[in-house]
């Protein structure tokens, strides 16, 4: 139980961290007029002593800061800091923050709408249960040339089929001889014959579905690299005052990352709200598909932090002075 | 401050067991007293670092190995307090056999001949 415990006094220190910090500041101011005080008792000058007792005592806000890192929420400072960073270098390029924004959003979500509807129409079964104990009798009437239409029904048979299928054929031909029973079929028989249509349909929406994602990978890719490649004399300039080349990587990943994580959250409403669009028009679908959506997330990420790394590598390999000049 | 007396820097790891050996000495002391304290008994060898005290008690109580309660100095001023707890007493005897162990060990390979 030692680990609850510690782990309860560290999330107070993450509540009451405002009070906590005056308390350290004072402990430390009182232990350095005490540690003064008794120079001076000693006999040593007082701005001197006050001087020796600092020294003696070492660099108040590092250790200030070490004592907070204690508390073991460091991670999260820093967590909050980089988006709060990233969040403004965001919005300073507010064009291709947008674009890519929409690019991420519109790849997600128009393509997790289509393959979860594709999903439903062609590869799942149908929405009833046990669909192959189901056969459906039918028979078109035809008068004339155009008005026809259909007497159907359906029962639910176990066993073997030929066997059910003539007993009922002695059972309502007892009752009526020239009731047509001709046209049988399994229910999953009909619906593929039924859905052929659709399913035409679906394969080419899938077609298209790929070709989008293609598509939103290509511009993902333009409009970032772009979005970086523009900031090169950025990049230059922090690495003339010092920064490192990994440092620099890092602040581009990092942001890419956040641009990430807010697409994808947008793409989620987009799928949401398409796919009940779709999902009203259909019976039976499923308005999200969470295999295609974190498929579709994952092939985006992917593919936006090949777009932040690469032009950010080339970006600080780039000699300072130069990239300071770069247009 | 003499400089006739030569002053170490304690060893990195002990200043936990140094600390709680202290309270569990003398009992409830503030940040200052402890630093005074462990210079004083080791008759001015060891110095700690002073500063270095305060990050290693914020450690402390997290882990839950002292309490901390403000109250009033002799001097009538506001001081923090630490008191030893349960879990304390049971870190010290772990760190102390710990550290024996090892310092035994030191000993008998720079003995040996």
């Amino acid at each position: 139980m030692a680990w609850f415990g510690e782990l309860w006094r560290r999330l107070a220190t993450l509540i009451r961290r405002r009070q906590l910090d005056t308390d350290l500041e004072e402990e430390m101011r009182l232990h350095v007029e005490l540690r003064t005080q008794q120079h001076i008792q000693a006999g040593v000058l007082p701005e001197q002593a006050g001087r020796v007792a600092r020294r003696r005592f070492g660099n108040v806000t590092l250790l200030k800061e070490v004592s907070r890192e204690m508390w073991g929420w460091r991670w999260l400072e820093v967590l909050l800091q980089d988006i709060r960073y990233g969040l403004r270098m965001l919005a300073k390029n507010p064009g291709v923050t947008m674009a890519v924004l929409s690019s991420l959003a519109l790849g997600i979500g128009a393509n997790t709408a289509i393959f979860s509807l594709l999903n439903a129409v062609v590869l799942k079964a149908l929405p009833v249960e046990r669909p192959e104990q189901l056969v459906q009798f039918s028979e078109t009437y035809s008068q004339g040339d155009e008005a026809s239409f259909a007497a159907t029904f359906e029962i639910r048979y176990f066993g073997s089929l030929s066997t059910v299928l003539d007993g009922v054929r002695r059972r309502v031909w007892a009752i009526d001889r020239n009731f047509p029973l001709f046209r049988v079929k399994t229910l999953e028989v009909q619906t593929e014959d039924s859905l052929v249509k659709e399913r035409l349909i679906a394969t080419l929406s899938t077609f298209f579905g790929v070709l989008a994602a293609l598509l939103a990978c290509i511009g993902l890719y333009g409009t970032m690299a772009y979005g970086v490649a523009r900031r090169t004399g950025e990049i230059g300039l922090r690495m003339a005052l010092g920064a490192h080349r990994r440092g620099v990587i890092w602040m581009v990943l990092r942001e890419t990352v956040l641009l990430i994580v807010i697409g994808i959250l947008m793409g989620l409403l987009c799928a949401v709200g398409v796919s009940h669009l779709l999902a009203s028009q259909l019976y039976g679908v499923k308005p999200t598909d969470v295999l295609t959506l974190s498929a579709a997330s994952l092939l985006l990420a992917t593919v936006a932090m090949f777009a932040g790394y690469v032009p950010a590598r080339r970006a600080s390999r780039v000699d300072p002075m130069v990239a300071l000049r770069y247009e | 401050m003499s400089k006739d007396t030569m002053r170490d820097e304690i060893p990195p790891g002990t200043l936990y067991m140094l600390i709680l050996k202290t309270l569990a000495r003398l009992g409830e002391m503030h940040g200052f007293e402890i630093a005074n304290s462990i210079q004083q008994i080791s008759e001015d060898v060891l110095q700690v670092e002073e500063g270095s005290l305060y990050p290693a008690l914020q450690r402390m109580l997290i882990k839950g190995w002292v309490r901390a309660e403000w109250g009033v100095t002799a001097g009538n001023r506001r001081a923090r307090y630490y008191k030893l707890t349960k879990a304390g007493r049971k870190q010290l005897e772990v760190e102390l056999s710990q550290f024996q162990r090892v310092n035994q060990a030191i000993i008998r390979v720079i003995q040996t001949a």
